[in-house]
């Protein structure tokens, strides 16, 4: 199991305010972002998610995300639900590469085998809730190497938030043109990213809480997709930090029970 | 034994709350079905209703329990009986233990005790590498694994080890009703001769991850889950399970624009029978927003092939062996969901042999609200005498089935 050195917690945290009164690139400021949410090795979180559609359906759902942090970009994702029953066991297994190609294996409800998937369908909508199989794997973690970023100024802009604008680069395979990220300048919390690209869409992140190492989190995420016409809202009802093994992250632990 | 597997059986309908949060669900599920030919063993409405429970929970650390049970019953009687034993015959039960197990784990280690049904394919419908579980086959297209008692050790996580005993030879339950396969006039079936247990059944398994592909080999020591000739008597054909080694590889990984590559190829080696090397390669994709938003079209083709190493057996009585009607084949699938909320799917698979010219074909739209799954579709074989599904082509039929989640 890959440990992140507690000094380079520490580091990360302490230097959070003072990177804060001095000039930053819009790129430091997202790597920023993501370094204080990724201080911890790793995540369990439990979500309850309510797709509410134009016509007023609504969708409700149920899963469960384990996450790994690793310091080398080798991330993991473990997604598995367990309502609507039609979807119980419903499973997405998650390696991220840095410098390769991202992998992936699904699990459809009732089957017995895991079977991989192609890494390429990214822009694809996860379980019919607003989230791609892309924002499943860049959430965890953003990749700085593969955007341009750019402060954009105010009105946008204010004494309490940057917004910076995400480019991918040329080589940089996702299905958004650019992003739009809402970042407190006070806390480096991340309140809200505007996806724009085939469908475009809005994330809030709502009931933000921090940690002592400045590690932030939200316990509530609204995406209003307006292509789509569709609001998906996830509440996070339970969290867990540093307490998996690296069984949560195998094709066996997903085909496990129903 | 079969006490125990009804006690085991029942504690899974019956319990809805035990220990540490176990977590109980299942479905419920009925079918119906209209033959479009006459035929002398089966009626020309077919009509089954299903129950099937799971239950799983934690009793202590390291610990977990698995148990599935279902209830079943039609109108062609293929389910009788009350209860079966804890190893599966050839019959359908009313009343099964599908799976019934105990895991323990520790850091790389996990050991699985009790019956369990194993999947190893990584290709669909024909797969060299999945030879441990027997086949329910009672009503074809709908085929299913069967459990078996075994004990399963697996050693390592992306990387790993798998080491399979089955001590108990359980056989398959063979197409009855509209899918009994009819033979040229004059002949009937005969006897069905099992094995004695012998030693029982080995697997072996090795499996990791390089560049982007997910590799396996694996080693299968026992016995096959497909009866083979056996002789003809007084013109009654008789039937045995022959024992055979398969070594077989796989892979799948992506390989540009999307196209998941799987592929396997197995060696048989079989006793008294024909050895023969069977492979299988097939790419498939997803497209999505094709036509409308979210809608999402997926196609796979994957074509099997074989080459008969040692002949044993007369070719007019190959096509009895299950795994062996795809010897020059192409199965293809192709689904069109409308949206990604999946309330409609209109999906097409079959398959088509160039050897004989015989083909399957089953066309079907799906609907989905909720936990309740509709689908309705039509099944069509076409094809020679002699052929694979040419032996089927009188059990044409259109179905509807309906299976509520819980």
């Amino acid at each position: 199991m890959k440990m992140i050195p507690v000094s380079l917690i520490l580091a990360v945290a302490v230097s959070a305010s003072v990177f804060a009164t001095e000039e930053m690139t819009a790129e430091q400021v997202v790597a920023q972002c993501y370094n204080l949410y990724r201080q911890a090795q790793d995540e369990t979180e439990e979500i309850s998610a309510t797709v509410t559609h134009d016509d007023g359906r609504k969708d409700e759902k149920k899963f469960i995300r384990w996450l790994r942090f690793s310091e080398d970009g080798e991330d993991k994702v473990a997604i598995r639900f367990s309502e609507p029953k039609l979807d119980d066991g419903l499973g997405l297994l998650i390696f991220r590469h840095r410098g390769g190609k991202d992998e992936q294996w699904l699990r459809l409800a009732g089957e017995k085998s895991v079977r991989k998937v192609a890494i390429r369908d990214q822009g694809k909508y996860f379980a019919g809730m607003d989230l791609t199989y892309e924002d499943a794997r860049q959430l965890v973690g953003e990749r700085t190497e593969d955007f341009t970023y750019r402060f954009l100024p105010e009105p946008d802009s204010s004494e309490e938030v940057w917004m910076i604008e995400a480019v991918p680069k040329p080589d940089t395979k996702t299905v958004y043109s650019r992003r739009i990220f809402q970042i407190a300048r006070d806390t480096f919390a991340c309140n809200r990213i505007e996806y724009y690209g085939r469908h475009d869409k809005v994330q809030f992140n709502h009931n933000i809480s921090f940690g002592e190492n400045g590690r932030w989190r939200t316990s509530r995420i609204v995406i209003e997709n307006s292509a789509l016409k569709r609001t998906t809202e996830m509440i996070v009802t339970e969290r867990n930090f540093d307490a998996l093994d690296d069984f949560s992250f195998t094709t066996a632990k997903m085909v496990q029970g129903r | 034994m079969r006490i125990l597997t009804a006690l085991l059986a029942l504690s899974v309908l019956a319990v809805s709350g035990w220990s540490a949060e176990p977590k109980l669900g299942g479905r419920l599920e009925t079918m119906g079905a209209v033959n479009f030919h006459n035929r002398d063993n089966a009626n020309d409405a077919f009509g089954e209703f299903r129950a099937v429970t799971s239950l799983d929970f934690y009793p202590a650390d390291n610990w977990s329990v698995f148990l599935e049970a279902e209830a079943r019953t039609d109108t062609e009687g293929y389910a009788s009986g009350v209860i079966d034993d804890f190893s599966e015959n050839g019959e359908r039960w009313i009343i099964n233990l599908r799976e019934g197990y105990l895991t323990y784990r520790k850091g790389i280690f996990q050991l699985k005790a009790g019956k369990q049904i194993f999947d190893w394919s990584v290709t669909d419908t024909v797969s060299p590498s999945d030879n441990i579980c027997p086949r329910d086959f009672t009503d074809l297209p709908e085929w299913e694994r069967v459990g078996v008692p075994a004990l399963d050790l697996q050693i390592g996580y992306e990387t790993f080890f798998e080491l399979v005993y089955v001590p108990i030879f359980t056989p398959s339950k063979l197409p009855q009703g509209n899918w009994e396969r009819e033979l040229p006039a004059g002949l009937s079936y005969g006897d069905l001769n099992m094995p004695n247990h012998g030693v029982g059944q080995f697997a072996a398994c090795f499996g990791t991850t390089l560049s982007g592909f997910d590799l396996g080999a694996s080693w299968y020591h026992g016995y096959s889950f497909s009866p083979a000739f056996d002789s003809l008597s007084l013109a009654e054909i008789n039937y045995r399970y022959n024992r055979e080694d398969v070594f077989a590889f796989s892979a799948a990984g992506e390989i540009g624009y999307g196209l998941m590559l799987r592929a396997e190829v197995g060696y048989f080696d079989q006793e008294n029978d024909d050895d023969f090397v069977q492979y299988v390669l097939g790419v498939d994709r997803i497209w999505d927003s094709v036509l409308r938003p979210t809608d999402q079209l997926y196609l796979l083709v994957q074509y099997s092939g074989e080459i008969e190493t040692n002949d044993v057996m007369p070719d007019r009585f190959r096509y009895s062996d299950f795994r062996r009607g795809f010897s020059d084949a192409v199965l293809a699938r192709v689904e069109y969901t409308l949206s990604d909320s999946r309330k409609w799917k209109l999906a097409c698979e079959g398959s088509y042999n160039f050897n004989d010219g015989d083909s399957y074909i089953q066309p079907s739209v799906a609907w989905q609200r909720g936990n309740i799954e509709v689908e309705a579709g039509v099944s069509i074989a076409s094809g020679p005498e002699d052929s694979f599904w040419g032996g089927w082509e009188n059990s044409d039929r259109a179905f509807i089935k309906a299976t509520y989640h819980f």
